[in-house]
């Protein structure tokens, strides 16, 4: 509101201001004039100011005076009324258009007379078409926004049930789980937890669809799974359940799922399948799971899954994958495939790094590998020979490596030396080499123990440096295991330092 | 993609050209549902399909679910290497008729 005030005071002021200079300059004039004759003729009289003097006077001087007079005030009601009160009008009308686009209201015609009038018309017309470009403008914008607040719940439902990122692992396995959002949010999730101890449930699957019904599908069905699987459900009575429960759904959507239990004890694999490519099995060698596929959840209202078991072995790992993964596209290449999954997964697991490295890296590769944006779900189980452990590169987490080494060493005689070595590759590690998370694998192979210690800072051997203060003056890490009989070798793998301790086992240990 | 419509008495044959993704379900299912109340036979013809994604099996489930209500059958025939498999690994060539 101010500022209209003061552009309404600005434009009347530039436009009165030369004209009143004008008639000041006129008046002025007049009055000089005046003074002079007054003088003039009060000389010729002797300044007597006789009477024929005085009428002289007014004979001559009322005619002019009067006259520009009049000429000043015509003038200016001439200007108010024809150029200043609608200029002013237009200007109140200007603001008001405004005001009034503001508020979503339709704007007056403003009235005129004269030259002005063509103005005021053109101004009409121009708000006019400034009011349907701006009504297109905000019908295009609604849309959009609608479409992108329709997304954006669709990708809080689903994140609300699958996480980006989940990790959990005990001495006997590691479980990781990855998934990705498109921006159209197709909706392939994953669970993993642990029912007790003993057993873990694993599942992934992909909703036939994409965007909000899609999103809130895939929730639906992971409560479902979880209720079945508390419930004491068997693998295919939960998935029998689920297919009756979303059979008939209002958008007729279908899911495929592949669902298992893990018991960690034993290694064996229980699972069910309904219409879910096959997971890969690593380790040794690598292939697909065989088992009859099942049928999309929600297609056909008899649905009966069959349940399979497959007994995993140590050192072995699982790759539990959405459609998202092997139909993922390369302009080039066409789509990233079967063959090309088997590979990867065979790669990720040579060293053995844990579910987490191979759930990360498989969802970089198949990025990578169609450079855009996608829906993926990866789920990775890792049954290792022996023990695993992720650390955070922080000494907080020395003692976690401690209390798990003391397990798995159990009455070995040389318990203190290996971790005191152990400690000293932790903390060198931690205060040198700036890595985020440091490996641990502990294995049992022909006669030998295996500590290996993987991190990702720069490459930086974390024996190398001498003495230690941990083991006093002149002692280092290397000779304290060639003392019990052991050797150690660095070397980096891709960006990665990788450390490996190897002692001969004790037997009876 | 493309469908050409083949009509034969109560039997029709839609060939289907190109690939099968959300947007040509989209076309499949408006021609599917815009069929005549006699239709009880719907062919249609996978020979050209060179890609179906999980949309265009969503399609096909729908098709035959829709005839079988109105006590048809659908049938696919020519289905290319690439639909068979994308079929069997979700299980659907088991339930589907295919020819």
């Amino acid at each position: 509101m101010k500022r209209t005030n003061d552009n309404r005071n600005k434009g009347r002021g530039s436009l009165f201001r030369p004209l009143a200079i004008f008639f000041a300059v006129l008046i002025g004039a007049v009055a000089v004039y005046a003074v002079v004759r007054v003088l003039m003729l009060a000389a010729a009289d002797d300044f007597n100011f006789g009477q024929e003097t005085l009428s002289r006077l007014l004979f001559e001087l009322i005619p002019p005076v009067l006259a520009v007079l009049i000429a000043v005030i015509g003038a200016a009601i001439l200007l108010r009324v024809g150029v200043s009160r609608p200029v002013r009008k237009l200007t109140r009308a200007m603001g008001k258009f405004t005001e009034n686009v503001a508020a979503g209201a339709k704007t007056e015609e403003v009235p005129a007379r004269g030259s002005l009038m063509a103005l005021s018309g053109e101004i009409s017309r121009q708000s006019e078409k400034t009011l349907q470009l701006l009504e297109d403008a905000r019908k295009l914008v609604a849309a959009e926004t609608e479409e992108r607040v329709r997304l954006s719940i669709a990708r809080s439902v689903l994140r609300s049930a699958v996480p980006e990122r989940l990790a959990f692992d005990a001495l006997n396995y590691g479980v990781a789980g990855r998934s990705e959002l498109s921006r159209s949010v197709g909706a392939d999730f994953f669970d993993a937890f642990a029912i007790d101890p003993a057993r873990i449930f694993l599942a992934v699957g992909d909703v036939w669809g994409e965007g909000l019904p899609a999103a809130m599908l895939a929730s639906r069905i992971k409560s479902e799974l979880r209720a079945s699987v508390f419930a004491g459900k068997s693998l295919s009575e939960a998935l029998i359940a689920l297919n009756r429960s979303i059979y008939g759904n209002a958008e007729d959507l279908f899911a495929t799922a592949f669902i298992a239990v893990f018991y960690p004890e034993t290694g064996e694999l229980h699972f069910a399948n309904a219409g879910h490519p096959a997971p890969v099995f690593v380790g040794g060698f690598a292939g697909f799971l065989r088992m009859r596929a099942g049928l999309p959840l929600g297609a056909y209202e008899d649905f009966t899954p069959e349940e399979f078991i497959f007994p995993l072995h140590a050192g072995q790992g699982l790759v539990l994958y959405s459609d998202g993964v092997t139909s993922a596209r390369n302009p080039k290449q066409g789509a990233f495939g079967f063959n090309r999954l088997l590979d990867a997964a065979k790669e990720l697991f040579v060293s053995p790094l844990g579910a987490e490295y191979v759930a990360e890296e498989l969802v970089t590769t198949v990025k990578n590998f169609s450079g855009t944006d996608a829906d993926l779900a990866v789920l990775a189980l890792y049954y290792p020979n022996g023990l695993q452990r992720r650390f955070r590169a922080d000494y907080a987490d020395t003692v976690t490596m401690r209390d798990l080494l003391l397990e798995w060493l159990g009455g070995d005689p040389r318990r203190k030396k290996i971790l005191l070595v152990c400690e000293e590759i932790f903390g060198n590690i931690v205060s040198q080499s700036g890595a985020n998370y440091i490996h641990l694998n502990c294995s049992r192979e022909e006669g030998t123990l295996i500590l290996r210690f993987t991190d990702d800072g720069k490459p930086f051997d974390p024996l190398s440096d001498k003495p230690s203060y941990a083991l006093g003056e002149g002692g280092t890490g290397m000779s304290l295991v060639r003392s019990i009989g052991g050797d150690v070798y660095y070397r980096t793998q891709g960006n990665l330092n990788v450390l490996t301790m190897r002692l001969p086992v004790i037997q009876g240990f | 993609m493309e469908i050409a419509k083949t009509v034969d008495g109560n039997a029709v044959m839609l060939s289907i050209e190109g690939m099968l993704d959300a947007e040509s379900a989209r076309m499949l299912g408006a021609e599917i549902a815009g069929l005549g109340g006699d239709v009880s036979e719907l062919v249609l013809d996978l020979e050209g399909v060179e890609y179906i994604t999980s949309l265009g099996l969503r399609q096909l489930v729908l098709a035959d679910r829709a005839m079988r209500r109105r006590s048809g059958r659908l049938s696919l025939i020519r289905v290319s290497s690439a639909v068979t498999e994308s079929l069997r690994i979700c299980g659907l060539s088991e339930r589907l008729n295919i020819l």
